[in-house]
């Protein structure tokens, strides 16, 4: 498991420093919690222990244990505490370990917190910090992306950061947001990605996509991890002339509908990635819209890349056949650009 | 195997043409390219070459008669072979070998072979197009290429038959891009009318294809384009001089073509077009070309003409002459293709061959301007330093499409233009003898 | 503590020197047992003669006939700034807390002056302006909520509780054990009190648990639980004072379990012929307002005239309510952007 991070180094320009994602994820919980007295963070293990990916390590030190306190192993009154304070007036954030867990806590998300401002008119303005993603060869339990049960209950805003600006500014934004918010942070990217982050306190919106990188030929639509592999994809095919535009959609809910379908119109060919798997993902909800709002646009039938409908293999090369790959990208770019 | 030739669609918005004379018999054996059949459209009359080798068999509509594009004209014995690579491109149909039409007469066969119309239905108004159920066609249009179909005012059933290099045969958005590009701009369908009976001293005049074809286009026209005009006189006194003395020299017209494809360079929205969706508040924009594919007027017995000099603005001096004649005499004759009456995005007209000094003009539907070289007539003049003197002036008219340009650019360019013909260089008539 | 309560206890107070108020918070008690008991009685009523077709009150009444004790000895105790967050029997509490009777006939009715603006209906609301969490059908669903607005009482340094209750039937689901645990690991100023009404829908307590005192968990927990007689106000407001009371000087969460027996059908649509009739019968004659108005008329601590006119100012309460909610707009689309 992970080790603590040391703190971010401030190698960068004058009011930049370069961080993991990890270290971005952290640097904007001690942002927030300088900023605001009512932010406090608590979950399994996040004091001195610093979370199992050392995300939370010495902000117990900072803060002390009554803003960074450690939980009973209970999902539903790690939630049910989120909800309570938030309603009393507090910010929480609550941690997850893995999001795999969440199913034990999800009662009291999905049926008290969810519906709460639609039928009581009070906001709760809570952040669950929900670590998902695999690839790290740690099996079903602890590999899941659960994004799509959530995306289907009103009242819930779903983040997903692919970068470490991206993790901090979310974060923020997730924190300043009234309404209940799960952030989903991928665990993989924790150590893998580096990259120059303001020091300074800055929110990314939430609702608004990004196009990582344009391209004429073909959309492809994705978030967190999968990101980087359209990226990585997208080098290659641009070798052979040709070009993915990658639309990094960063938040689920609410939807940014618009920068999906203004890409699609400009290349009339689209690619939704995403690494959960395939049926009832996201990625149906994507597609339909494409295909509602954008029908006149469309020159190829849309593709969608997801994981196969099993659970997440732990021995690694059944997680890799699992996974989504860059060659299933450029396979399916390839074919697309025929038409 | 037995396959059947189909009323090919001779141009965008034709929906018939009329059989004029087959020139080939039952039984002959015909080859892929040979003349088959005189065919007369709403733009012209030409020989129609066949697109099969094989024997002709049955003709299912003789002479003098009109059909609607897609309507079965003739059978054909072909290869097997060369029956397949036919119907995969979409000429031609397999002919049923059912009991009921074997050895029915021609009548019978006329009535039950075709039975999905292609094509617009004759209506002023909305255009519906019908689904084919030809095999090589239809389904495999994605909804991209069926909006920019509408986009474009093409025909479904001429969207299908656009060559396709995606899977399957299907028609990419390049296909279809280069299509349109190599076609230019729409016309509405011909509206069909009775004849009305005689009145004393009223005589009736049937309107032929090729006139009715002209009203539509100026009805239209002047119902959707705002026009506006304007003029400049211009001194070629530098040309005539030049001129005289050559045996053969090239006429006025060349030279104000040349001088207008240079002016252009400066001008795009000259060489424009306004576009918009028929529905209110449809979308609506200028298309600016970046070839010149010149109309030229050309009246011929059967009425007025207008060839397409396509790529003008890459031809040289000579080439344009050249191309001038052929066009102008092609019209003449009748000999021209399809592809070379289609697709101007601006418009020029000698209109002093007639002796005009001033022309009221109509741009034609699709286009953004028109340009007349009116008749060089000796005019007095006041040239540099207020000296009286006798030249050769041409009035240069303008008519163009107030949506797109405004007045004093028009004059702008008209000035242009006339800059060019008053200093004409030369040297571009390099191996000019 | 005590873990063994005798099942009918002094209701002066079971430990130690008995509890003193005074005679007008006395009368105010009384006054909230006799308005809930009202309330419903009227919720009952209007469900039974209704028409079917055009019906005023949506869906069912749940009612807390005979249990209003436990509610409203509880609620009595609390402070301003103390919180609620009640279960679906506890209209008494309710009521004590400040929500009005024409919010309740609004919520009944589903109009838009509910405090859930027509959305949700019957007990299925709460009332932030007057610390009040939502119910949620979802059993002891509050519970972790409960627990999280103490920790905010707790982070601000407040010294406000959060008293919360749940029946026999919640007791088993998973939330009440996760609750108690997180509650008492620290030391939460929440009081959990157990409307134990031997009844969950037609389950009777013994194929409900294993264990018939529920109170007995406290110890699983580290906490202190008392087993008390839920039909005898005093002894409730007694028994809870003391452990909001402990709450309040920071020592941590209590478990209180109230005996009754739920003296309606489950909603006001269930005839309850599984209750056994001489179960019915001994505990009528335990109810709560009689024996409470004994009691009180027996001390001279009230007169026949102040009880009429009680009784008529809840009358006249109860109708002025119910006519004026029947008054007021059902909520229609154009609503919904509100709280959306």
């Amino acid at each position: 498991m992970g080790e603590g991070a040391t703190d971010p180094d401030s190698g960068g320009s004058a009011d930049m420093a370069v961080m993991t994602y990890g270290e971005a994820i952290r640097d904007g919980l001690r942002t927030a919690m300088r900023e605001d007295e009512r932010v406090y963070l608590f979950g399994e293990d996040v004091a001195e222990y610093g979370g199992v990916y050392g995300v939370t390590k010495g902000l117990v030190d900072e803060f002390g244990k009554r803003r960074v306190k450690n939980t009973p192993l209970s999902e539903l009154a790690i939630i049910g505490e989120a909800t309570g304070a938030a309603i009393a007036g507090l910010r929480p954030i609550a941690e997850i370990q893995f999001s795999d867990f969440i199913t034990s806590g999800f009662s009291s998300l999905v049926d008290y917190a969810a519906p709460y401002f639609f039928r009581m008119g009070t906001h709760v303005p809570m952040v669950i910090r929900a670590p998902f993603g695999g690839g790290l060869r740690i099996g079903p339990f602890h590999s899941k992306c659960p994004e799509a049960w959530f995306f289907h209950v009103p009242g819930i805003k779903i983040v997903t950061p692919s970068t470490p600006y991206d993790a901090k500014g979310l974060l923020q934004a997730a924190i300043d947001d009234d309404d209940p918010v799960i952030y989903f942070e991928h665990k993989k990217l924790y150590y893998e990605l580096k990259d120059e982050v303001p020091a300074e306190r800055y929110t990314v919106p939430i609702g608004k996509a990004a196009v990582r990188r344009g391209g004429r030929h073909v959309t492809v639509v994705t978030y967190g991890a999968m990101v980087h592999l359209a990226m990585k994809a997208a080098e290659e095919l641009a070798a052979e002339g040709i070009e993915i535009e990658v639309v990094d959609l960063r938040t689920l809910v609410p939807l940014d509908e618009e920068t999906m379908l203004s890409s699609f119109r400009k290349t009339n060919r689209v690619i939704i990635l995403h690494e959960a798997p395939r049926r009832g993902g996201v990625g149906a909800e994507l597609e339909s819209i494409i295909v509602e709002k954008a029908f006149d646009h469309l020159a190829a039938p849309p593709v969608r890349i997801a994981a196969k409908m099993m659970p997440v293999p732990f021995s690694p090369q059944l997680e890799d056949f699992y996974l989504p790959s860059k060659q299933d990208v450029i396979d399916a770019a390839r074919r697309l650009v025929q038409y | 195997m037995l396959i059947a030739l189909t009323m090919p669609q001779f141009g965008e918005s034709i929906t018939r043409a009329r059989i004029v004379h087959w020139l080939k018999k039952e039984g002959d054996a015909v080859k892929e390219g040979e003349p088959l059949v005189e065919m007369e459209t709403e733009k012209s009359v030409f020989s129609y070459e066949s697109p099969f080798s094989g024997k002709l068999g049955k003709i299912l509509e003789p002479d003098d008669v009109e059909a609607e594009v897609g309507r079965e004209i003739a059978q054909f014995e072909v290869s097997d072979v060369d029956g397949k690579k036919y119907l995969s491109l979409g000429v031609g149909k397999v002919v049923e070998q059912s009991a009921a039409s074997a050895g029915a007469p021609v009548g019978a066969t006329r009535r039950a072979a075709t039975a999905v119309p292609f094509g617009i239905a004759p209506t002023p108004s909305t255009t519906i197009p019908q689904p084919s159920t030809s095999p090589s066609s239809g389904t495999k249009l994605s909804p991209l290429i069926r909006s920019l179909a509408k986009e474009k005012g093409l025909a479904i059933a001429e969207a299908e038959k656009i060559p396709g290099t995606g899977p399957d045969g299907r028609v990419t958005k390049d296909d279809f891009e280069k299509y349109v590009a190599r076609r230019g701009g729409v016309t509405p369908p011909l509206q069909t009318s009775t004849v009305p009976p005689t009145r004393q001293g009223v005589t009736i005049v049937n309107v032929p294809a090729i006139r009715g074809r002209i009203a539509d286009n100026m009805a239209l026209s002047k119902r959707t384009i705002p026009h506006a005009g304007c003029s400049v006189d211009v001194d070629l006194k530098l040309i005539e001089t030049w001129r005289s003395g050559r045996e053969k020299a090239p006429s006025y017209v060349v030279f104000a073509i040349v001088a207008v494809l240079r002016a252009l360079k400066n001008h795009p929205l000259i060489n424009s077009a306004w576009k918009e969706g028929p529905e209110p508040n449809a979308k609506r924009w200028i298309e600016s070309y970046d070839y010149v594919n010149m109309g030229i007027a050309v009246a011929t017995e059967q009425g007025l003409m207008v060839p397409v000099m396509k790529n003008a603005d890459k031809l040289s001096f000579p080439e344009i002459l050249k191309a001038l004649e052929r066009l102008v005499d092609g019209s003449r004759k009748g000999t021209l293709k399809v592809d070379e009456l289609t697709g101007a995005t601006i418009t020029v007209n000698n209109t002093g061959a007639v002796g005009a000094v001033r022309t009221q003009q109509i741009v034609p539907p699709g286009q953004g301007s028109i340009i007349a070289f009116n008749r060089v007539v000796k005019r007095v003049w006041v040239s540099a330093g207020d000296k009286v003197d006798i030249r050769p002036i041409m009035g240069l008219d303008i008519a163009f499409d107030h949506r797109i340009i405004d007045g004093d650019h028009a004059g702008r360019f008209l000035m242009d233009v006339a800059k060019n013909l008053e200093n004409f260089d030369f040297s571009q008539i390099l191996t000019y003898a | 503590m005590s873990l063994q309560p005798a099942p009918n206890s002094d209701p002066s107070g079971p430990e130690g020197p008995s509890l003193i108020l005074p005679r007008e918070k006395l009368l105010d008690i009384y006054y909230y047992l006799l308005l809930t008991r009202t309330v419903e009685n009227k919720v009952a009523y209007i469900c039974q003669s209704q028409n079917p077709q055009q019906p005023l009150i949506i869906g069912k009444g749940y009612l807390s006939t005979g249990q209003e004790a436990i509610s409203v000895g509880a609620a009595m105790t609390l402070e301003e700034k103390d919180w609620l967050a009640p279960s679906h029997r506890d209209m008494g509490a309710h009521l004590v807390r400040g929500i009005t009777l024409r919010q309740v006939f609004s919520q009944y009715f589903c109009r838009i002056t509910s405090p859930t603006r027509g959305r949700d209906g019957n007990v299925h609301f709460g009332d932030t302006s007057k610390r009040i969490l939502s119910f949620v059908s979802h059993m002891a669903s509050w519970l972790p909520v409960a627990n999280g607005v103490a920790a905010a009482m707790q982070y601000r340094g407040e010294k406000n509780v959060v008293l919360t209750f749940f029946g026999d039937g919640a007791s088993s689901q998973g939330v009440v054990h996760e609750s108690l645990n997180y509650a008492a690991v620290f030391k939460l100023p929440v009081v959990f009190v157990i409307n134990n009404n031997q009844f969950a829908i037609s389950t009777p307590l013994h194929e409900q648990s294993a264990v018939e005192n529920l109170a007995l968990r406290a110890v699983g927990y580290g906490i202190p639980g008392k087993t008390i007689d839920g039909n005898q106000v005093l002894e409730v407001y007694a028994s809870v004072k003391q452990a909001v009371d402990r709450a309040r000087r920071g020592e941590g969460p209590s478990l209180i379990e109230c005996k009754t027996l739920r003296m309606s059908g489950h909603g006001t649509h269930d005839p309850a012929t599984y209750i056994p009739k001489d179960l019915l019968q001994a505990w009528k004659k335990k109810d709560p307002i009689v024996s409470f108005r004994t009691y009180l008329e027996d001390k001279n601590l009230i007169a026949k005239s102040e009880e009429s006119h009680i009784q008529e100012r809840i009358q006249r309460e109860v109708e002025e309510a119910v006519e004026w909610a029947r008054a007021q707009p059902t909520p229609t689309p154009e609503d919904l952007p509100t709280w959306l």
